[in-house]
């Protein structure tokens, strides 16, 4: 149960409230007849004479259906904890690794899952196709530290495919540096990330002094919820491509990043479409699928 | 559940580390890793958790061990204590979604909006500025507007996008079926559109399966603009701050064409504005 708290500015919330009733133009009888708290309780709470038990609270916040920019002020200012997430405890809001596989075959566009070690622990066709190794296979052959994304990324010679190698890499070093948990310094790394250098230093030596490099530069980033990166990708076949891409919450309590490649232009669009004819695949399926007639929004 | 001493006996196998070392690194006696992984002596929390920061093992897997040994998972990575900036606060939006080349916007949990590029106003044809100057707050909710022709007449896929937000607004804890004053302030500004949307409303509601929202999923947008043509879109939907239970709406083009419309959209945008602007000059100098 919180605690009422005293040092907060009473009265506040009780304006905010009477606001948010005026504004859906909801009598004092009618937000009792829906609540279950009385008229008078409201108008008590409203014009300062009462103070709430935090079950009238709620009850009068979940018949206004206030969101919780605003529910939460009311809170606060009534000396009640706020609401912070309507997720935390629901089943089935986060990903589950076992998921992710069949999740990230649902995009046309390279799209894999790093967990918080940045190791890849899902990839769909279009990232395997693009990066020119078959994860689905690659997974059962390779240890976790194998399939560490630095270290993929060296044996596929991401650093000469990749126009901005440096540019990425300085990035994965400001969230390194700015992560309380992960390694900040590399003079001095932990014996995981020393052997993810390892790797990466065995497949392709001349690149260490340029991930050097990118680590001085870097400066901490706070880690945030969404980030995103530019990839500059040339491809032996299909030329010049360009990602915009995203990385967005697979789960937070597991440490699951969802990283999308999204194409920028034209040109990029038609690089994956000769990639996905390469898999026997019909590029023109998106369209399909889209001028389809559906009814329902398709899981 | 695997087992922990197992699990841990692997890791620090498979980094080539003793246990003296290990040992140092995560501030514990070679002892105590060595009772941990034969399964002498019970794990403490702190020294456990120790071994496996030193030991850099992933998240989940750490949970699982920490769980087998009788402690609570860590829940989350990222508290307010801890990283007080890892959500958007509310000032950080205009900015984040200008950063996006596509139409992006924010959505609250009650599918008001909160915040958008101008890729989303040029291809909505709307300033949303001078929107929300002139509108309540009821009548910022995407859905109060689905009925609105400028929004109807241009979806492609009505239903869909109409789902997506009835998918938000049903994971929210209220029931159609039970009065509720904001959806029908929604509703009411809804019906002041074309009527006949009326009833797909109500179809799309009840077909639409509650509490299937998740931290990342996406919906289709086939959207038609009358100079320049079909855009397709497969929009992603993600967390932008779960405190605040705002998610960004990243709507991203399905190829090239798309892409090109976009191009010229955002052109005709940009003049758009610029005339507005020159008439504004010319209205403040002729006062």
């Amino acid at each position: 149960m919180p605690a009422r708290n005293g040092h907060s500015p009473d009265g506040e919330w009780r304006q905010m409230l009477l606001r948010a009733r005026k504004r859906l133009g909801v009598s004092r009888e009618a937000l009792a007849t829906l609540s279950g708290v009385s008229a008078s309780a409201v108008r008590g709470y409203e014009i300062g004479r009462r103070h709430p038990k935090q079950d009238s609270l709620e009850a009068i916040l979940d018949a206004l259906k206030l969101d919780r920019t605003e529910s939460n002020p009311i809170r606060e200012s009534a000396g009640f904890a706020p609401v912070r997430s309507l997720y935390d405890h629901r089943a089935g809001y986060y990903f589950t690794v076992e998921e992710l596989q069949t999740e990230v075959e649902r995009v046309p566009w390279p799209e894999f899952v790093v967990n918080d070690t940045v190791e890849v622990v899902a990839a769909n066709r279009m990232a395997s196709a693009v990066w020119g190794l078959d994860f689905q296979a690659e997974r059962k052959r390779r240890t976790p530290l194998q399939r560490n994304l630095l270290a993929v990324a060296s044996e596929m010679d991401f650093p000469r495919v990749v126009e901005n190698w440096d540019e990425i890499l300085e990035l994965l070093a400001s969230v390194y540096k700015g992560s309380a948990n992960m390694d900040s310094d590399l003079g001095e790394p932990s014996p995981y990330l020393a052997q993810v250098i390892g790797h990466f230093t065995t497949a392709n030596p001349q690149f260490l002094q340029r991930l050097l490099e990118a680590w001085t530069r870097a400066t901490p980033s706070p880690a945030k919820v969404r980030l995103t990166y530019r990839v500059i990708w040339n491809h032996r076949r299909h030329g010049r491509m360009i990602f915009h891409c995203v990385m967005g919450t697979a789960s937070e309590h597991e440490g699951l990043t969802f990283n999308d490649w999204i194409p920028v232009n034209p040109a990029t669009w038609t690089a994956l479409h000769g990639l996905m004819l390469e898999l026997g695949e019909d590029p023109r399926a998106w369209e399909q699928y889209l001028s389809r007639p559906r009814r329902v929004l398709e899981p | 559940m695997p087992d922990w001493r197992a699990s841990l006996h692997r890791s620090r196998r498979s980094l080539g580390l003793s246990r003296e070392e290990l040992g140092r690194l995560a501030g514990v006696s070679a002892a105590t890793v060595r009772a941990y992984e034969t399964g002498r002596r019970r794990a403490s929390r702190r020294h456990l958790q120790a071994l496996i920061w030193t030991l850099n093992v992933p998240y989940d897997e750490g949970n699982a061990m920490l769980e087998d040994a009788g402690f609570a998972a860590r829940k989350t990575r990222f508290t307010p204590q801890n990283h007080p900036h890892y959500y958007y606060a509310a000032e950080e939006l205009p900015r984040a979604v200008e950063e996006a080349p596509w139409p992006e916007f924010v959505l609250n949990d009650a599918v008001e909006l909160v915040a958008a590029n101008s890729a989303v106003q040029a291809v909505w044809d709307v300033d949303v500025a001078a929107e929300r100057a002139v509108r309540s707050q009821v009548q910022m909710n995407l859905l109060s507007v689905a009925s609105d022709g400028r929004f109807a007449d241009r979806v492609g896929n009505w239903d869909e996008v109409v789902g997506a937000l009835a998918t938000v607004l049903k994971a929210r804890p209220h029931d159609i079926d039970h009065p509720n004053p904001y959806l029908d302030a929604v509703l009411a500004e809804f019906a002041r559109g074309d009527s006949a949307y009326l009833a797909r409303l109500t179809d799309v509601w009840v077909r639409t399966p509650p509490h299937d929202s998740r931290c990342y999923w996406r919906y289709p947008v086939v959207w038609r603009d009358a100079e320049h043509g079909e855009m397709r879109f497969l929009a992603t939907v993600s967390v932008c701050s779960e405190p605040d239970g705002t998610a960004f709406n990243a709507w991203h083009p399905l190829d090239g064409q798309t892409w090109d419309a976009l191009a010229r959209v955002k052109a005709r945008w940009t003049a758009v504005r610029a005339l507005a602007h020159a008439g504004e000059v010319r209205a403040h100098a002729g006062t």
